[in-house]
């Protein structure tokens, strides 16, 4: 890689972190239209899937974990750090296993709804050895089918996203 | 062969696409079995409080019961409220008031958390034995 590639991968980084970070902060302002406590909508994730068609693994492991730290820092505790955390990675780890494994053949909905089910069941095993009960797990259904229906919506942003970042990345090229 | 596929503006929703839908959403419905089973297993009910993973009170519900009280500690304040067979999280000093908003429950399998408190309550059901239980 030359310099000035490795410049503006280091660029792609901070500005898919940057997004991130905004969209989690946009998002907590919203307020969940239905009656499942502790439901988000998961936007962040419109990043993670994004840079998971432009950036190599590595890189996009850095994004999240940039992404995460300066969330909980801008919006939320040390203990939403480690809930946070946990999903974000375990989630990350089963999007891109899922991409390795299947390439082509799946499509971003399929990528992002994932992310979103092994969000929530990262956060709610954290959660679980911090409660001290496993019983948590029932709140799972209502989390992770809120999460698979916002999934499908962060998958078809995460399209425009990707194709928008290649014809960047085309534009500057040269 | 033709591919199929579904198309929505130029994004393409591919056919693995919706076989992972649907493994996700039989996933993430597998844990209500779980809890339907032992609901219907039993018959004394009992509320449950753990504060900081450590049990800390176990309340039995039932009808004449009624008390409320306060788990305190530096910046933690929360209202548990016992009515009946319902249990609720009256008030809380966490800043996402999720447990407040879980509102009342009173089946077993129900649970109320409060994550940043670290406070979790859940509804168990326990066979009744023809000797009564040695209180804890």
């Amino acid at each position: 890689m030359t310099y000035h590639a490795r410049t503006r991968t280091l660029a792609l980084m901070a500005l898919f972190s940057a997004q991130g970070i905004v969209l989690h902060i946009i998002e907590s302002y919203i307020p969940i239209p239905f009656i499942i406590p502790g439901a988000k909508l998961g936007l962040a994730n419109i990043v993670t899937v994004s840079a998971l068609y432009v950036l190599s693994p590595v890189k996009v492991l850095g994004v999240i974990i940039v992404r995460v730290l300066l969330s909980s820092i801008f919006a939320g505790t040390m203990i939403t750090f480690a809930y946070s955390m946990a999903g974000a990675v375990l989630s990350y780890a089963m999007m891109l296993l899922l991409k390795s494994i299947l390439r082509d053949k799946v499509g971003l909905i399929g990528i992002s709804c994932t992310g979103a089910v092994f969000h929530n069941i990262g956060q709610l095993l954290v959660a679980s050895i911090m409660i001290g009960s496993i019983r948590i797990i029932s709140y799972l259904p209502f989390l992770s089918l809120a999460g698979i229906i916002t999934g499908i919506f962060v998958g078809i942003a995460s399209h425009y996203l990707v194709m928008s970042t290649k014809r960047f990345q085309a534009k500057v090229n040269i | 062969m033709i591919k199929r596929q579904w198309m929505v503006g130029d994004f393409k929703i591919k056919r693995a696409d919706l076989i992972i839908l649907a493994i996700l959403i039989i996933l993430s419905i597998v844990p209500l079995f779980l809890s339907a089973n032992e609901a219907l297993a039993n018959n004394d009910i009992y509320a449950v409080i753990y504060v900081d993973a450590q049990k800390y009170k176990e309340i039995k519900l039932g009808e004449g019961v009624s008390l409320e009280f306060v788990i305190e500690d530096k910046d933690v304040r929360n209202v548990i409220v016992v009515e009946g067979n319902e249990i609720y999280m009256s008030s809380s000093s966490c800043h996402d008031q999720i447990c407040v908003k879980q509102g009342i429950i009173s089946k077993p399998g129900q649970s109320i958390v409060c994550l940043p408190n670290r406070i979790y309550i859940e509804i168990i059901g326990k066979e009744v034995t023809p000797v009564d239980d040695i209180s804890r």
